[in-house]
């Protein structure tokens, strides 16, 4: 993903922490995708999701001092997107409650709408509707995985859980999906 | 023959060993039914790859850069971050808060429990009133204690307030 010459992310956030305003923008122009598409897996809000992008990254910059270079750059910075992911979600979750309205969960915007049905007949957005149905650490485990490459043991690492934790979260995550695409998807 | 259903998602990943992907292959090749699940949750793999394309195509050519270097200026400049990015100015405010609080924890409640009163009282008196120690004060006879030292000193009637 990145080429021999460009430096890698733990010097980035070395040169960063000594207040290098270059590098720690290599290091967001580098990453912002990424986390961009992470969160709006997990929130299903383009707003939100670009809001939590540049919040993960002020939170990047405002750790670089205390960052230990262990080359885990990737599933740190995925940590920082997760859990404001997940504070964000029991905010919704929390929101819902009071606005007395059960049938948000951490969904924002489920309801099939008419727009929304004539949009399930594409595979993508059931897949994406499924997806949002799931439980917010299977989801967060898969989409880490299949959608952002990280390695079992780089999402042990970003959500503070064991490797056979992490297997049976996507265990259950494909599962769940399965169930849930059941005669949605041609070939599911 | 144990089945191999729950190591599928472990397979499409590529996170099985050599010896386990052997003997998982092994096995799909014996079992029409974990074959099957196998076929099927492969599918679901590459569909989800697609949605992955899609969403990265979506937030592609957006940069949140310049928002985050305004935000970051502007917290900086308003003394933001905690009044500064140093662990060391961190520790030290996070330690004197702590301090503080221990502070008025255990201190005020002692100097708020009328000693400077009783002070005045034992001058005028010639008593001799020593500190009581802050331990005391959590005793379970710490109010008996008072009240008899109260009563002794035959000074109840005044109230103590003066």
């Amino acid at each position: 993903m990145q080429g021999s010459r460009k430096p890698d992310d733990d010097t980035l956030m070395v040169r960063t922490a000594q207040g290098e305003e270059a590098a720690f923008r290599l290091l967001v122009q580098r990453w912002e995708h990424q986390v961009q598409a992470f969160l709006l897996h997990m929130l299903r809000s383009v707003e939100e999701a670009e809001d939590l992008t540049q919040e993960t990254f002020i939170r990047v910059y405002g750790q670089a001092d205390r960052f230990r270079v262990e080359g885990r750059f990737q599933s740190w910075l995925f940590r920082i997107a997760g859990n404001l992911a997940r504070s964000r979600l029991r905010r919704r979750k929390i929101l819902s409650w009071i606005r007395f309205d059960p049938g948000t969960h951490d969904v924002a915007d489920r309801g099939p709408g008419p727009i929304e049905n004539l949009e399930r007949a594409d595979n993508a957005e059931a897949v994406r509707l499924a997806l949002a149905e799931l439980p917010q650490r299977q989801r967060q485990a898969l989409v880490l995985h299949r959608f952002q490459g990280l390695s079992y043991k780089e999402i042990a690492d970003s959500m503070e859980t064991t490797l056979p934790g992490v297997e049976s979260l996507i265990q259950r995550a494909m599962a769940g999906l399965r169930n849930e695409l059941a005669g949605k998807v041609e070939g599911s | 023959m144990k089945h191999v259903v729950d190591s599928i998602p472990a397979w499409l990943a590529d996170e099985l060993s050599d010896r386990e992907s052997t003997e998982f292959q092994g096995h799909l090749k014996q079992c029409q039914a974990c074959a099957a699940e196998a076929r099927a949750q492969r599918e679901l793999w590459v569909l989800l790859g697609d949605v992955g394309a899609r969403t990265r195509a979506q937030v592609e050519g957006v940069s949140v850069w310049p928002e985050v270097r305004a935000r970051i200026l502007a917290e900086d400049s308003g003394g933001g971050w905690f009044f500064g990015n140093s662990p060391w100015i961190r520790s030290a405010l996070a330690t004197g808060a702590v301090a503080c609080g221990i502070m008025l924890g255990v201190v005020m409640p002692g100097s708020r429990s009328g000693t400077p009163a009783s002070i005045a009282v034992a001058e005028d008196e010639g008593l001799e009133i020593s500190w009581i120690a802050e331990s005391s004060w959590l005793a379970e006879d710490a109010a008996g204690e008072m009240a008899e030292l109260w009563f002794n000193s035959d000074l109840a009637d005044d109230g103590g307030g003066s």
